[in-house]
């Protein structure tokens, strides 16, 4: 260390290093004489600031508080409003997501058990792999949740298959490009209030 | 008087659903430093501890909306700083330091005149910092704050509270020169 070190030195006074970086600036301020004639006059500043005396009070603390609780009034519990609010925004881009994901995963295992039929793996291996009982009466959670798998490997979820119209897959043509907008504006929305409420809390307090 | 971290959480739960005893204790661990704060930032002796009160009532109206991001202190003394500047802006100080008692600790007349003359300096020239500063000198120097709880407290990164704390050092070292130089 044998340039100045006077960034370090307000650090030392101040007990913002720990033990390993203190070591080596106490070495320096030994051999520095012009850091250690620094790190003198920082200190008594130190010192002359802080000899100066607390103001002394008018009231002790019981009757400042007594004097305070005859001004404070009645708290008011948030409206059920802003709290249902702060939760929905966050909530609300959550159940998006979890939905989005939800109907893509039923995609994306279509196109996994596709291609395994397409190598040679067919729809057996795919049905297999998913939907084998583990024992005698085990129902699959994917039946419950209206899933089929064809013999072809194809995952089908019953309950969106109605949904196609004219041959056009509505939940991958409209119901996602809808659900991925309405994420983005929430989430907007979301970032939107939070910002507006961290930069109000200096103006209004 | 002292709380325990827990102990204050534990006590800022219970106000924060309008529990005034829970409050009167916070109050009481926190209303020395509070008008300290609001004194040297603002110069007015005379009406800190008004001003503390009002923090406090502030501090109060808006605990149910309080989120425990950094400690209790850290938000309390932002709210003590930015009345003092409000303070400031409103009023000029009223009432001058040599006016006022100091805390008698049973010292010589002359010795108390001397110590209220360098306390008379001393306050003139943190006021004359700009006010950004003086309230990273004073959370820093009166309160014994650190870096990341001024930060907290302040909403300013670590960086700039060096800075500034930096500016506020260099800029007090000028004016109080004699004094450094006599001690």
């Amino acid at each position: 260390m044998n340039e100045h070190i006077d960034k370090l030195i307000q650090l030392y006074i101040d007990e913002e290093l720990d033990s390993k970086q203190r070591g080596p600036v106490e070495m320096h301020l030994k051999e520095c004489e012009v850091c250690s004639q620094k790190y003198q006059v920082a200190l008594k500043l130190s010192v002359l600031l802080q000899e100066q005396e607390p103001v002394e009070l008018k009231n002790n603390s019981e009757q400042f508080v007594s004097q305070l609780m005859l001004q404070l009034p009645a708290i008011k519990a948030e409206p059920f409003w802003n709290r249902l609010g702060k939760t929905m925004y966050v909530l609300i881009p959550a159940i998006l997501l979890a939905a989005m994901l939800f109907i893509r995963t039923t995609t994306v295992t279509n196109i996994i058990l596709t291609g395994a039929d397409f190598i040679g793996l067919g729809g057996e291996a795919g049905n297999s792999l998913i939907t084998e009982p583990l024992f005698d009466g085990f129902v699959s959670p994917l039946d419950i949740a209206g899933f089929e798998i064809f013999d072809t490997g194809s995952l089908i979820w019953n309950r969106i298959g109605s949904f196609n119209l004219f041959g056009i897959d509505i939940i991958n043509a409209f119901v996602l490009p809808l659900l991925l907008g309405l994420l983005a504006v929430s989430w907007m929305i979301g970032w939107w209030v939070d910002q507006d409420k961290k930069q109000a809390v200096p103006l209004k307090i | 008087m002292q709380i325990g971290i827990e102990d204050e959480k534990e006590l800022v739960l219970l106000a924060k659903n309008g529990d005034r005893q829970a409050y009167g204790e916070l109050v009481t661990a926190y209303h020395q430093s509070v008008v300290n704060v609001v004194f040297r930032i603002s110069g007015d002796r005379y009406h800190a501890e008004d001003a503390a009160q009002e923090a406090f009532v502030r501090a109060w109206q808006k605990l149910p909306s309080y989120r425990p991001v950094g400690s209790f202190r850290s938000w309390l003394f932002r709210i003590a700083t930015n009345l003092a500047i409000d303070m400031l802006r409103r009023e000029k100080p009223t009432v001058s330091f040599e006016e006022l008692p100091l805390k008698d600790k049973g010292e010589g007349i002359e010795e108390n005149l001397i110590k209220r003359q360098r306390g008379e300096k001393v306050r003139k020239a943190i006021l004359s910092l700009p006010p950004e500063s003086r309230k990273v000198i004073v959370l820093r120097e009166y309160e014994n704050l650190s870096y990341k709880e001024i930060s907290e407290t302040l909403e300013i990164p670590i960086g700039t509270v060096m800075s500034r704390l930096n500016y506020a050092r260099k800029s007090l070292g000028e004016r109080l020169k004699d004094l450094l130089e006599a001690a």
